[in-house]
Parts: structure tokens; sequence; C-alpha cells
């Protein structure tokens, strides 16, 4: 599979205000459409931190390009629509589930760029069932869902706003063995959907504690190690290629799993 | 002859000469002024509440003590500063006082907040300075237009009670926007990954800071005259002043204290959430340190 990047990262580094602790190191990192990319490490290796890296959550240095463009200061709520980092413990506002799913169609960014999303109750309730979630939790506050039927709906929330890249932060860690299986489908369905026929296929990241699932979910894998990718081939391909960015070059500096 | 003045003329060597002499005789109508010693008695007052909290280990027995010098001593200075002042009766040392006042207002609003970023002390100082003084400017020059403009007698208590009140205001906004901020941060988050700009994830915090400062002056507002007389009426009664005219000088203060806190906390929150925001749509969240 070889592919323009959808998402570009150049040297992202990133060091603890405080402490000076380096948080991220020089990481570089391409994601294509259609990558399915597994990201594993020990705790605090930095796999949130480079994903707050990729959604622009925390101020970094380095070089971010989305689309073969880097992103500027407006564009930025926009792109995080595009690219969407579901956090480890979905969070929602006090309020019903349809509430929480419409939320983010209130914003300024969901009008920008022409490309007009709106809150649709038929579509969310598509979403909903394809979980074997009843709609009428819609009128239900979050709050009085299980840990699992929260995550769902963070997903659900995340899916309508028809995202190009997901970043998923540990999505299953607090699911049980039922709720997990059918996030991965769930994702799994989105995945395929896309990436039938076309170029523009969608793309995910994944971080898991689980090896197994890390296999069954993604085609390739980078592993952190104290705010570095750690690989062999790394250093090597990157350096020539911090020069050659605008040539979109598919270069894997990382190595699949499965190759 | 009231019981009083009947128990002092029956001990002789306390009547007239005598400090509790003086203190027992009736007070020639329309004099208030006080002696030391009648303030002398009311400090007493206060060691009821020192020997309350020594009884019950509250504790603040210690700050009781030294809150009350620190106030005698800081009135004092006042006191004696104003009593300068007003004999100079010059624009430019009542002006000084004013710019000292507003500085130390700023900052001591800032004094009573647990979350602070860098540029707290300057911010909350401007917007003390802001409110305080075009407010103070308004209702000296347009509404009460004493002579000269300048007038110290006018302008320091009004000033005064703008600052005090503003103060209070923008220390309770500002204590509630930083630390509801760090206390909602996954929803401020939440909100940001999911397309809000800075202002949309914000906003709800915003909001309920400036509603916590509002509240003390709406409460004031809602019960003055019901249940309390408030302390510049109590002033100009004492004076000596139509009970009419006082409430007219109360009214117009209560408006301008409620308009000195509104643009006070809405300039000082502002100030602050451009401060610990960026460009990028980011919370900077380690420029929020507890202090």
């Amino acid at each position: 599979m070889s592919k323009n990047p959808l998402l570009q990262l150049r040297e992202v580094s990133r060091s603890d205000n405080s402490t000076g602790k380096q948080l991220l190191s020089s990481v570089s990192l391409d994601v294509c459409s259609g990558d399915r990319i597994g990201l594993v490490g020990g705790s605090g290796s930095g796999k949130s931190t480079l994903m707050r890296a990729i959604v622009m959550l925390d101020h970094c240095s380095g070089d971010l390009f989305y689309r073969g463009k880097p992103i500027s200061n407006d564009a930025i709520p926009s792109y995080r629509r595009e690219v969407i980092y579901l956090s480890q413990r979905p969070f929602f506002t006090d309020g019903t589930v349809e509430e929480n799913l419409r939320l983010p169609f209130q914003f300024k960014s969901s009008d920008g760029n022409g490309t007009g999303h709106t809150f649709q109750l038929d579509l969310a309730a598509d979403v909903l069932n394809a979980f074997e979630l009843s709609t009428q939790i819609l009128k239900q506050p979050c709050e009085s869902l299980s840990g699992g039927e929260q995550q769902m709906v963070a997903l659900t929330r995340a899916l309508l706003m028809e995202p190009q890249i997901l970043l998923l932060d540990e999505p299953t860690a607090a699911l049980d063995a039922d709720a997990r299986e059918k996030f991965e489908n769930r994702i799994r369905l989105w995945h395929s959907e896309s990436t039938s026929g076309h170029d523009d296929g969608k793309a995910f990241l994944w971080t898991s504690h689980d090896p197994t699932q890390v296999d069954r979910m993604t085609q390739r894998t980078i592993t952190m190690h104290r705010g570095e990718l750690t690989l062999p081939t790394e250093s090597v391909n990157h350096r020539q290629e911090v020069h050659k960015i605008e040539g979109h070059e598919n270069d894997q500096q990382v190595e699949s799993s499965d190759d | 002859m009231t019981d009083i003045e009947t128990l002092a003329s029956t001990f002789p060597t306390f009547s007239h000469a005598s400090m509790l002499g003086q203190f027992l005789e009736p007070r020639p109508k329309g004099n208030i002024s006080l002696s030391w010693f009648e303030v002398g008695v009311a400090a007493t007052l206060l060691l009821i509440n020192a020997i309350i909290s020594l009884q019950l280990g509250l504790g603040i027995a210690k700050r009781i003590a030294t809150s009350s010098v620190r106030m005698t001593i800081q009135l004092a200075i006042l006191g004696l500063v104003l009593k300068q002042i007003f004999e100079l009766a010059q624009p430019a040392p009542v002006l000084a006082l004013a710019a000292l006042m507003t500085v130390i207002a700023g900052v001591s609003a800032v004094k009573r907040i647990d979350h602070r970023y860098p540029t707290i002390y300057r911010n909350s100082i401007f917007a003390v300075w802001t409110s305080a003084w075009i407010v103070t400017s308004i209702t000296v020059l347009l509404i009460v237009r004493p002579q000269p403009w300048y007038s110290p007698q006018v302008v320091i208590p009004l000033l005064g009670m703008v600052l005090g009140n503003s103060l209070t205001g923008i220390s309770l906004g500002l204590d509630r926007f930083l630390s509801e901020l760090g206390n909602r941060r996954g929803e401020v988050e939440t909100m940001l990954a999911l397309g809000a700009t800075r202002w949309e994830s914000c906003r709800g915090v915003f909001i309920e800071a400036t509603r916590t400062a509002m509240i003390p002056i709406l409460n004031t507002m809602s019960v003055a005259g019901v249940v309390s007389i408030p302390g510049m009426m109590t002033g100009q009664l004492l004076a000596g002043a139509e009970p009419i005219e006082a409430v007219k000088y109360q009214i117009m203060i209560m408006f301008v204290i409620a308009a000195a806190i509104a643009i006070g906390v809405v300039l000082s929150l502002s100030l602050s959430y451009r401060n610990v925001t960026n460009a990028n749509h980011q919370v900077e969240w380690d420029r929020i340190r507890r202090s």
C-alpha cells in the first residue's frame, strides 16, 4: 500500500515546563490513508502525549503537516474535527446522551469550510443501534450509563463528525470482553467502509497494553520509550526526509509489525 | 437625670475630670466625635471573641489579635495621611494617594487566590485601576461635582468604596475562574478536541466565574435597607444628614459599585483567559500554579 501521507510529524518535541523533563523527543511519524497503527509502550512512555501532540492540545516544538500543509491557528478547530482524539476516559457534560452528541455541532468550526456538518438524529440512532444500544438512551443522562456504554457514546460522537483519523487512547482498557468486542467491530466497520475503493481512506492510531488486541486491530506497530519512537531504522530514514517534506514520498520510517 | 448620671454623681471622684466620667457624660447634641478611650471600649468587645476562640481552641485568637492591630495601624496611618492631604488641598497628593490605594487593591485581590499564573498581578492591578478610575471619575466629575474637582473629602472615600468592592469581585472571579478551569479540565479539553475554539471551550467557566463575582453585590443590593443600613448611609446619618439625602447618595453609590465590579471582573477575567490560553486553541495548564 503506497499512499500520500495524511499526516506528517517532523521532529515534534515537548518538555515539561516546570521540571524540564523531555516528554516527547523529536518524534517523526507519517500516517497514511488507510493506516491502522498500533502504538505500544510502557506507562509514561509518551503514547498519550504523542496523541495530544498530534491534535495540538499541548504546546510542542516541531512541525506538523496535514494533507501536506501546515495548520494555521484559525484552522486548528476544524483540523481537530478531522483528526479526533478520544481520551482514555470519555468526558461528558451534565445532560442527556443526545445533548452530548449534539455538542460538537454547536461549535463554530462545525459550519466552517463549507462542509456543513449538522447533527442528524436518525444518523445518531443508526450509529447507536450498530452498538446494540437502544435509542432510548438518547434521553438518559450520560452519567447513568455504564463505562462501556459511555465509551460507545464517545465513539458515536466522534464518528458522527466523520473524522479522517481517529486517535484511540486505550479506548477499551476499562471495558469488559463483550463491550470491547463491540467497540473493535465498530472501528473495523468504520475503517473498512471508508477504505474500500477510494484513496481517501480513514486511518487510526490505537494505544493498548494488550498485545493481542494490537495484533488484531492494526497492521503495523510503533513502539515508544521515554518519549521516543524506538525503531532501529527510524533515525536513518528520518534525517534524510526532513528536507524533502514537500515531496510527499511515502517513507515508512516505522516498520510494520506484520510485514 | 438618667440612671447613669445618678450613678456617676454618687461617685464624685469619677465625675467630669476622670475618663470614666467623660465616658458616662451625655454627649452634646450633634457632636459625634469619639475619644480614644471610647474606641478602646469597642476594642474590649473583641476580647470576648478572643476568649471564645481560646476556650474552644479555634486557633484564631492570634489572627484576631494581629488583624485588629493591623487594622488599627492602617486606619491610623490613613487618618494621618488624609489629614495632611485635606490640609494641602492640591490635586497631586490626592491622585498619588488614589494611585497607591489602587495598586494595593490590585495586589490584595490576588493575595486571596489559590491558583495563579505569572502575569496575574499585572492583570489584576490593570483591571482594578481601569474599572475603579473610570467609574469614580464619572461619579466625581458628572454626579457629585465637588469644588474643586479633586476635593479629597469626596474623591478618596468614593474611590475607597469602589476599590474595596471591586477588589472583592475580582478576587472571587479570578479564584473561581482558575480553580474551575482546573476542575473542569476534562470538559474543556474534550471540547477542544471536538473542534471548539478556545473561547467556546472556556466560555462556561468564564460565565460561572463572572456570576460568582457578582453575587455579593447583588445580595447586598437586594437586602440593602431591609436587613442592613449600608455603610455610607450609616456614616451620613451619624453625621447628621437628612435621611432622604443619605438614601439618594447610597442608591447612587450602589449603582456605581455594581458597575465597577462588573467592569473589573469582566476585564480581569478576559485578561486571564487570554493569558492561560493561546492562539493555537490550547489551554496552557502549566501556567496555572497553586500558590
